[in-house]
């Protein structure tokens, strides 16, 4: 419990400028953060660096038959 | 005369080829030439604005934004009028180079490396690339999604970072707002609005 609180301070710390970006940026940072959370755990269970594997192209092809 | 006639010849027929002939451009080299006119324009001899401006003329030169603020739309494009999305069309290009200008902006001679290029289909191919690690801050990895239907004019469509997506991230964002909001898309306009002021 206590290395778990201790590595999100940890994560906080080491990302803080990217972190400041980001919610400047944002203009929903709470939602932001959960997509990129989610993707990120997508990534993991995948197992996999391949961009081409963990990418889902049909949201792209929509866009060019509406 | 005869030289003369025979010039002219050759001066016509090199026009007529030029003018025919089409010029692909391959899709790391569009990326890796994107990226050396963006570090040159993020060169600590600029001014922070004047760094903004140029990043918005490359960006505006280089990426598809329509075709982003489509995406970024999703499904709710289906729901909406004409008019709404004259007028999406509009916030988004202004909220978009607003936050991708002052996003990069902050970086100073960011070194990136073209790596590799994987063809998807005849629509898209994906650009990896590298951008260098400094004592500062670690390696990153950069793939860029490459919109390819017309091969002369190659048109970046996404952003992809150490695996996680800025398009995708943004259109949950974007989604996220017209959910909390009872799906009024009006709302998303605002915030829009707001943003870019």
């Amino acid at each position: 419990m206590t290395t778990k609180a201790l590595s999100g301070i940890n994560f906080r710390a080491n990302n803080l400028e990217a972190l400041d970006n980001l919610e400047k940026n944002s203009i929903d940072f709470y939602a932001s953060v959960r997509s990129l959370y989610l993707q990120d755990r997508q990534q993991k269970i995948a197992n996999s660096n391949a961009i081409t594997e963990t990418q889902n192209d049909s949201d792209w092809e929509e866009i060019e038959t509406q | 005369m005869r030289l003369k006639k025979f010039l002219i010849f050759t001066f016509v027929i090199i026009n007529f080829v030029g003018i025919n002939q089409s010029y692909s451009i391959e899709p790391d080299v569009f990326v890796q030439s994107t990226v050396n006119r963006a570090s040159e324009a993020l060169n600590n001899k600029y001014s922070k604005e004047e760094k903004i401006e140029k990043l918005k003329q490359i960006a505006s030169e280089t990426v598809d934004i329509n075709g982003i603020g489509y995406y970024t739309l999703g499904a709710y494009r289906k729901n909406i009028s004409d008019n709404e999305i004259n007028q999406y069309e509009m916030l988004f290009e202004q909220y978009f180079l607003k936050s991708f200008s002052s996003r990069l902006a902050e970086y100073s001679n960011p070194e990136i490396e073209v790596v590799s290029k994987k063809k998807l289909n005849e629509n898209y191919t994906m650009v990896s690339s590298i951008l260098v690690g400094t004592e500062q801050r670690p390696e990153v990895k950069i793939d860029w999604r490459i919109y390819t239907k017309n091969p002369e004019k190659p048109l970046i469509r996404d952003l992809i970072i150490e695996g996680l997506s800025l398009a995708r991230t943004q259109k949950e964002e974007f989604s996220s707002i017209i959910q909390s909001n009872d799906g009024d898309i009006n709302a998303l306009f605002s915030i829009l609005k707001e943003f870019i002021k």
